[in-house]
């Protein structure tokens, strides 16, 4: 019977799940911010906020995790070893909350205003500062969706995560979640005449993102199957062992399946002749469904993730071998 | 027990966890930098730290063989060590300690202490006390077995002995025999059983010099047999285990014989997985073999051996093809161990309990042995069995406790049958009357602990009606405990001394609180070696906890109160290790004030001397004819030990009262033999199954199962099962364990200790409890007729219990 | 080179005791039902009855390149570099476990003061280079310790060799 790993668990896999959600839709509402200047507005300030939401309360589920959790909060202190991936991390998401955070602020009107009056200048150059924040925080946001997969990538010592794959897998389900974020806000509260576009865009976004995220998830399924008899073992449990059932369900069918069917239908019906009206429900449901699989996907590659050691403990490697080499 | 007693042990409870607590704390604020936190002899040095020595208790009460340094911080024990300057396990510098003797500060502050002398107040069983003093205690046991004396004489009272333990071999000897019985109640598991087979087979001057089969010098040894020894789980640091790796990296050849592969049969040469119960059979056909195939050594036998016409024809019948489907080895198998030992020289054979006491044929399986051992010439050579190195003598001669045995009165029948004092009063002789005498004995006299408990069933020849446990629990210490718990409930008088709350104390009319060796300093013991000689006493490391008494006291003080205080130093036992330190050179104040111990340095250069090899003449010399017994003269044709039937001259097997070959008829229901570990390298006996550090590592009862059967029954390695014999039933935790036969289950015995500290519970010694014993057989008619042994084997069905634990 | 100790472990030596665990235990001041920083471990292979026991006992294999001091963010984690031995800092560690996936051997276990390993016994007062109380406390001499160049010669003629998983440079031997 092979235990699954719970050295880190839910808490890690919100913070890996709303980061890249949050970096997701960040990035999605600065495309749109810079493609389509001062329009969209619901749908931007609603995105930002939802970003800078994501980050905050993942960084909170990851800070919780840990045993010192006000030690751990004294970054300089605590983040000091520049050859671990961890504090690389630590300082981007420090430097991309005050990103979010600012664009956010400059986002929201009411806010923005009063930051004006009292300081002039900051009022004048806001379209400005926007623009600004939006370019310094799409690397940012690439870079903390990336890094939600190199932190796993580099622990060396468990096989499952060992591959780029996983870096570029959690990325590609960042975006997808960050852009199913955006969706519902498109279609929930936005007033502006040319949210029909926007929604069209966001769905093809959706398509070729689940599609792309389809393939890298084979990709890497593949890859494990094939890397070795710890590898195996682990993809294993996703794919015929005790997490088959989530992961068949959860994250393929309701994360890469209902999302790609409701963003095709979308786009189907927008096409007809009249521009055809479709209930909420559809995009709204998408989107949810996409969400799900996210969360869905980080716990179940965080449970598989077994430890080489404890799949068969090195020190009774190195001893099998030895009593090989006598016998 | 009652409220108030819970009360009061609770309430010492709190105060103590309040000074683990604050002692925690402190711990954590310390542990938090790096900078080191001195223990051991790092703190002594720093000032921090106090060391006192002590035995270890953790191979029983009142033992000397590892002496330990106990390290004291902040007024509590916190770590214990071997002691480098007394030569344990491989000699000077050894600080090694088994993993019990590292866990030996749980029984000091073990939460299940008795802190106060108890008197029952409910029916026997029922568990309620009420505190006492110790003088109303004392009191009413010394009336007790005044008026029994009166009433019924002497005799009534009986003691259980425990694993050999000294204050019952000395002080409780004593007290015996100034009261007036014979009934030291020996357990009949134990060393003693073999050797009497020993010394009746192949000599020796008397019972503790009987001839060894074992290697005096392992490292002259090309082949050695062990049989049902197992002292990797028994004497881990007692040097066995590491001479015999030492040995075997030196090419010493090893063939292991028993059920379980444990630890040191992992590095056998050849192991022989012999159902339990079943090595009778296995030498037999051992010794059919060497003589058959000539493979013994002709001059030895024409000159040295009695009889040995006689056994090489009765041995005839008891081929290799008949010993197979009872031992369960395979045919070629038991040619090859045989030409084995009848053909590499020297050999030696360690014969363990598990062959001499723990089964049914233990006298003729141990005397084959011994037979094999003589037979093939191997016995005083250089590397054979026996002829140690002579070491020169110990440097500090202390004197044993006098056992005043003249004290205890002859009878009339005594001396009309020419019995040693007492004889003839035995209420169940462990050896045959005929046969107890001061050279076969160890101390004298004695009952099978457990024919004595079943006078007081069957009150005969006359029913015990006082005896006294100390250190010993009779419910899990012998068989068959539901028997034994209804004699308990039937006996006048039960007194219990005891550290713990054993599970037999409910039955008791007074419980009374012993302190550890820890708390006490009254036993001293050395160790003699080239290097020079070791003597050391235990110090106080704590004072007793609440009333708690050292066990030593307790006889000098019941002493007194009866009237034998002249006998007892008048109840000063200072006076008594005064006596025996008496022209040693070493005053009793210099050895408590000596925190290591004090080793003298042999400075003569005496060196280890070799022995005279083949000493026959005086190895024999105690033998009839002054010859190895082939065809028993000392014991054969005599009557047993109940006068129930003679003893045969030659070796015979009957095997386990229940046996697949033996009671086919039984094995269709209960298909699986099941015997258990008896010693086992994580308590002692069924004790400290309370240590958390030991418990932690098995936290329950356990059964060893072949995966191939447990699937066959559908049981997953960690199920708990319900294991089934014709006389009871038990549950356990089953372990896969490829290293034990499909049709044989091992176990270890005891558990009803509970662990406070790790939140795991004790297990009752009925049915439905984990004490093994409740699956044995235990008719006394079964036992060995010439010294006692039970059968520690049964056959058993196995099922999942679904509701497990 | 700057000095490097070690175990040896003699798998021909080990009958599997306990000893070494409780000892590690009684002298570090972990408490029962808690952690382990020593663990005894079994090989059991073929079928009955050929079957063979091997026992293996191991703790924290200071590495010549350690992981867990590679990927600790914290710098808690050090290798000293007068004995080799890897230290970890309980003040500096804020517990986030990340060591636990990147050590090979899974040897870092944690409580609510941060992670837990084997020093060398070097925390509870034994001088860097002396017996641990595991080693010292083993009643076979299954378990030794010293500087790897010693190791070796005592090694050397057994079929012995330095721990498999070589990419962290593991300061053990097995034989």
């Amino acid at each position: 019977m092979v235990e699954l790993q719970t050295t880190w668990s839910w808490l890690p896999a919100i913070y890996l799940f709303l980061g890249g959600l949050g970096a997701g839709a960040f990035l999605t509402v600065s495309i749109l911010r810079l493609a389509k200047p001062g329009r969209f507005k619901k749908t931007v300030t609603g995105g930002v906020w939802t970003a800078v939401a994501a980050l905050a309360i993942g960084l909170i589920a990851l800070v919780s995790e840990v045993a010192k959790p006000f030690q751990a909060m004294i970054l300089f202190k605590s983040f000091v070893n520049g050859s671990s991936w961890m504090t690389v991390g630590a300082w981007l998401l420090f430097a991309t909350i005050i990103v979010f955070a600012l664009s956010a602020l400059f986002t929201t009107d009411k806010i923005a205003d009063w930051l004006g009056s009292v300081v002039k200048p900051l009022g004048r150059a806001r379209d400005g500062i926007n623009k600004a924040l939006a370019i310094i925080g799409i690397p940012c946001a690439l870079a903390v969706a990336a890094y939600t997969g190199v932190l796993l990538s580099a622990a060396p010592a468990i096989p499952l995560w060992g591959s780029w794959l996983l870096p570029v897998l959690f990325t590609v389900s960042a975006l997808d979640t960050g852009v199913a974020a955006v969706a519902i806000f498109a279609t929930v509260v936005e007033k502006d005449e040319g949210v029909h576009g926007v929604r069209t865009a966001l769905e093809t976004a959706v398509v070729c993102l689940v599609v792309l995220e389809a393939v890298v998830l084979a990709a890497f399924v593949l890859t494990m199957q094939g890397a070795g008899a710890n590898e195996a073992l682990s993809v294993g449990l996703l794919t015929d062992g005790v997490l088959s059932v989530q992961f068949w369900l959860l994250v393929v069918v309701v994360g890469l399946g209902v999302p790609l069917a409701a963003a095709l239908v979308q786009i189907v019906v927008s096409r007809r002749k009249g521009g055809g009206k479709i209930a909420p429900a559809v995009p709204v449901g998408g989107a949810t469904c996409a969400l799900v699989g996210g969360f869905t996907l980080r716990f179940l590659v965080l449970s598989a993730g077994l430890h080489a050691a404890l799949i068969s403990p090195a020190a009774l490697q190195a001893a099998q071998n030895v009593v090989m080499l006598i016998s | 027990m009652t409220q108030e007693g819970k009360l009061t042990r609770r309430a010492f409870l709190q105060g103590t966890a309040a000074l683990g607590a604050m002692a925690a704390l402190t711990g954590c604020a310390s542990q938090e930098t790096l900078k080191p936190s001195p223990a051991g002899e790092a703190g002594v040095a720093s000032g921090e730290v106090e060391v006192r020595h002590a035995w270890c208790q953790m191979c029983g009460p009142a033992r000397t063989h590892c002496s330990t340094l106990c390290y004291i911080k902040d007024g509590r024990w916190t770590n214990v060590e071997g002691n480098p300057e007394a030569g344990n396990n491989w000699g000077r510098g050894s600080r090694s300690l088994c993993a019990k003797g590292n866990a030996a500060m749980a029984v000091l502050y073990a939460p299940g202490r008795i802190l106060y002398p108890m008197k029952r107040t409910g029916e026997k069983g029922e568990g309620k006390f009420e505190r006492c003093t110790w003088d109303e205690a004392m009191d009413a046991i010394a009336a007790k077995l005044l008026e029994q004396k009166e009433q019924y004489g002497a005799k009534s009272y009986g003691v259980l002995s425990p694993q050999f333990y000294a204050v019952l071999g000395t002080m409780g000897r004593r007290f015996l025999n100034v009261h007036g019985s014979p009934n030291y109640m020996h357990s009949a598991i134990c060393n003693s059983q073999r050797m009497f087979s020993r010394l009746v087979t192949i000599g020796g001057p008397k019972h503790a010099q009987a001839t060894d089969t074992a290697p005096g010098q392992l490292g002259k040894t090309k082949l050695l047999v062990v049989w049902g020894y197992n002292s990797e789980n028994s004497a881990v640091n007692q040097g066995n285990p590491y001479a015999r790796l030492n040995a075997i990296e030196k090419g010493l050849k090893v063939i292991d014989i028993r059920p379980m592969q444990d630890g040191l049969a992992a590095k056998a040469d050849i192991w022989v997985p012999v159902r339990p119960g079943t090595d009778g059979a296995l030498a037999m056909a051992f010794l059919n073999v060497i003589i058959g195939e000539d493979l013994y050594d002709h001059d030895f036998v024409e000159n040295w051996c009695s009889g040995f016409d006689q056994l090489a024809e009765h041995i005839k019948q008891y081929t290799p093809e008949w010993a197979s489907p009872i031992t369960g080895i395979p045919v070629e198998q038991i040619y090859e161990v045989a030409r084995t030992m009848g053909t590499v020289k020297p050999m030696g054979i360690n014969i363990g309990n598990g062959i001499g006491d723990q089964q049914n044929d233990g006298h003729w399986t141990v005397a084959c042995a011994c037979l094999i051992e003589a037979i093939t010439g191997n016995l005083g050579i250089a590397g054979g069995g026996g002829a140690a190195m002579v070491s020169p003598p110990s440097l500090i001669k202390t004197k044993g406790v006098d056992e005043l045995t003249e004290k205890l009165p002859m009878s009339k029948e005594d001396e009309e049958k020419g019995y040693m004092a007492g004889v003839s009063d035995l209420v169940g002789p462990e050896t045959p009357r005929w046969f107890q005498t001061m050279d076969t004995q160890e101390s004298g006299p004695t009952t099978a602990y457990y024919k004595g408990i079943m006078s007081i069933l069957t009150e005969e020849p006359y029913p015990l009606r006082c005896i006294f446990g100390q250190s010993s629990n009779p419910l899990s210490a012998t068989r068959q405990p539901k028997k034994v718990e209804e004699a308990l409930k039937k006996l006048d008088f039960y007194v219990v001394m005891d550290t713990q709350w054993n599970s037999s104390c409910d039955f008791a009319d007074y419980v009374l609180p012993a302190c550890t060796n820890y708390e006490t300093d009254q036993q001293f013991g050395t160790k003699n070696s080239t290097d020079g000689t070791f003597i050391a006493i235990n110090q106080k490391i704590a004072e007793p906890m609440g009333e708690s008494r050292s066990d030593w006291e307790y006889y000098l003080d019941l002493a007194v109160r009866m009237g034998y205080g002249e006998d007892f130093w008048n109840g000063d036992m200072d006076a008594c290790l005064r006596e025996q330190l008496d022209g040693s050179g070493i005053d009793l104040e210099e050895l408590r004030a000596a925190n290591k111990g004090i080793f003298v340095e042999r400075t003569d250069g005496a060196k280890a001397t070799e022995p005279k090899y083949q000493d026959y003449e005086k190895m024999f010399a105690s033998l009839p004819n002054g010859k190895v017994q082939c065809y028993n003269e000392w014991i054969g044709n005599k009557p047993n030990c109940d006068d129930t039937g003679m003893i045969s001259p030659l070796p015979v097997y009957n095997g386990p009262a229940e046996s697949i070959a033996g009671t086919p008829d039984i094995a269709q229901e209960y298909p699986l033999v099941i015997s258990d570990v008896h010693a086992y390298r994580l308590c002692n006996h069924s004790y400290y199954v309370d240590v958390p550090y030991l418990r932690e590592l098995q936290p329950y009862p356990w059964v060893k199962i072949n995966p191939a059967t447990a699937k066959q029954y559908d049981i997953a390695d960690g199920d708990w099962v319900k294991i089934e014999s014709k006389h009871g039933w038990v549950k356990m935790v089953a372990r896969y364990l490829e290293s034990i036969a499909p049709d044989v289950l091992m176990s270890r015995r005891g558990w009803w200790q509970p662990c406070e500290e790790l939140d795991l519970p004790g297990y009752e010694h009925l049915d439905g409890g984990s004490e093994i014993n409740v699956l044995y057989d235990a008719e006394p008619e079964n036992f060995d007729p010439f010294n006692s042994a039970m059968s520690k084997q049964t056959l058993v069905k196995i099922s999942k219990l679904e509701e497990g634990n | 080179m700057a000095k490097q100790y070690g175990f040896y472990m003699d798998t021909e030596r080990c009958i599997k005791c306990w000893a070494c665990e409780v000892a590690c235990k009684q002298w570090n001041g972990i408490e029962a039902g808690t952690i382990a920083r020593r663990k005894v471990h079994e090989v059991e292979s073929g079928t009955f009855p050929n079957v063979t026991r091997k026992f293996v006992s191991m703790s924290c294999m200071h590495c010549g390149d350690p992981a867990c001091a590679k990927v600790c963010p914290a710098g808690a984690i050090s290798k000293r570099g007068e004995d080799g031995i890897v230290v970890v800092d309980k003040e500096k560690c804020i517990g986030c476990r990340y060591c636990f996936f990147a050590c090979p051997f899974g040897v870092p276990q944690y409580t609510e003061t941060g992670m837990d390993k084997c020093d060398c016994c070097i925390g509870n007062g034994v001088t860097p280079g002396d017996m641990p109380h595991c080693v010292a406390t083993c009643p076979t001499q299954a378990l030794q310790y010293g500087e790897m160049g010693e190791l070796a010669d005592k090694v050397a003629g057994k079929k012995a060799r330095q721990m498999a998983d070589s990419a962290t440079k593991p300061s053990v031997v097995v034989s």
